[in-house]
């Protein structure tokens, strides 16, 4: 991801921000659906990306008020999305697509599995923190990392760890 | 993992005909039932509980859970649909774990019984990968029930 994609991205959330004061639930999602959908116009995606592009979409449809688990989970943020929509495009295209989910501190995380002993979740925050923890049978592994331009060397590890036995 | 979940399914039985008191840390083969209101906390077609069903709550860095001891599953179904209406939220499903497993991680649980039945899983740490680390083991030993109406898609 240039720079330049990062600056359009940061531009559109700060209006994100500004219309969240004064606009209503609606609003926000349009411009949300918009950031999501619309931010790189003449690039090609294929179908498996727009696949998690919907699916992204739908977890903030769920998610973007507060209590959304009825647990009082903090709802998630534009800003956010962005970054997951960042996460996303990093991810090379034959890798298969995670399974979205929102977290009740309001991050977003992204799940591959093979069942519940051998998995991958990675969980972004709005500032582009990741934090991930993997099972590979009774092995553990976790850590945290920060969305740059390329996915960190961590992750890809913890992925291809996921996939090797594949 | 077939072998706690069977371990489990024979606790069901035991711990339907005990009246433990709720106002006491629980017994190791006493299950705790998380209640799930989002579908994107489960997968029916993997019958397994997601780990960020267990994530405790940001604030509290708790997560709340019901001793189900002595209920028929129906009963359990609407308790749960009762601790979703404030939020206007469906039961989805819920997700059951020893308590023992809560312990072998490393957590522990707290017994409030306010509402009556009512506990936490505590003793989570703050760093977020940590915790998701500890979600998987529990969601690893989890079993998943889906009420009879529930939407699993």
């Amino acid at each position: 991801m240039s720079s330049a994609v990062l600056f359009a991205d940061w531009s559109e959330i700060l209006e994100i921000a500004s219309d969240r004061a004064i606009s209503e639930e609606a609003k926000q999602s349009r411009h949300v659906r918009k950031f999501i959908f619309d931010m790189t116009p003449s690039v090609s995606i294929d179908e498996a990306h727009k696949e998690s592009l919907d699916s992204l979409f739908d977890v903030f449809k769920e998610a973007s008020r507060p209590n959304w688990d009825g647990y009082g989970a903090s709802p998630v943020s534009a800003a956010t999305v962005a970054q997951a929509r960042a996460f996303l495009d990093l991810l090379p295209s034959t890798l298969p697509r995670p399974e979205i989910s929102p977290h009740p501190d309001g991050e977003l995380a992204f799940e591959w599995s093979f069942g519940p002993r051998r998995l991958l979740t990675v969980s972004v925050n709005e500032s582009g923190r990741l934090s991930y923890a993997a099972l590979f049978g009774h092995a553990r592994l976790h850590g945290t990392e920060f969305l740059l331009d390329a996915m960190p060397e961590a992750v890809a590890f913890a992925l291809r760890r996921l996939y090797a036995a594949e | 993992m077939r072998c706690l979940r069977r371990l489990l399914s024979r606790f069901v039985g035991s711990t339907q005909r005990s009246n433990p008191r709720f106002d006491r840390v629980p017994e190791r083969e006493e299950i705790l039932t998380r209640f799930i209101f989002s579908a994107r906390h489960f997968s029916a077609p993997q019958n397994r509980v997601r780990p960020d069903a267990f994530l405790p709550s940001k604030d509290s860095l708790e997560t709340s859970v019901f001793r189900a001891a002595g209920l028929n599953l129906e009963e359990i179904r609407v308790i749960g649909e009762r601790v979703g209406q404030p939020a206007n939220r469906r039961l989805k499903a819920w997700g059951d774990v020893l308590t023992g497993i809560v312990f072998d991680v490393g957590l522990n649980v707290r017994p409030d019984n306010i509402p009556q039945r009512h506990a936490a899983i505590v003793g989570w740490p703050a760093q977020k990968d940590e915790q998701l680390s500890l979600a998987q083991r529990l969601a690893a030993d989890a079993m998943l029930r889906l009420p009879p109406q529930a939407v699993t898609t």
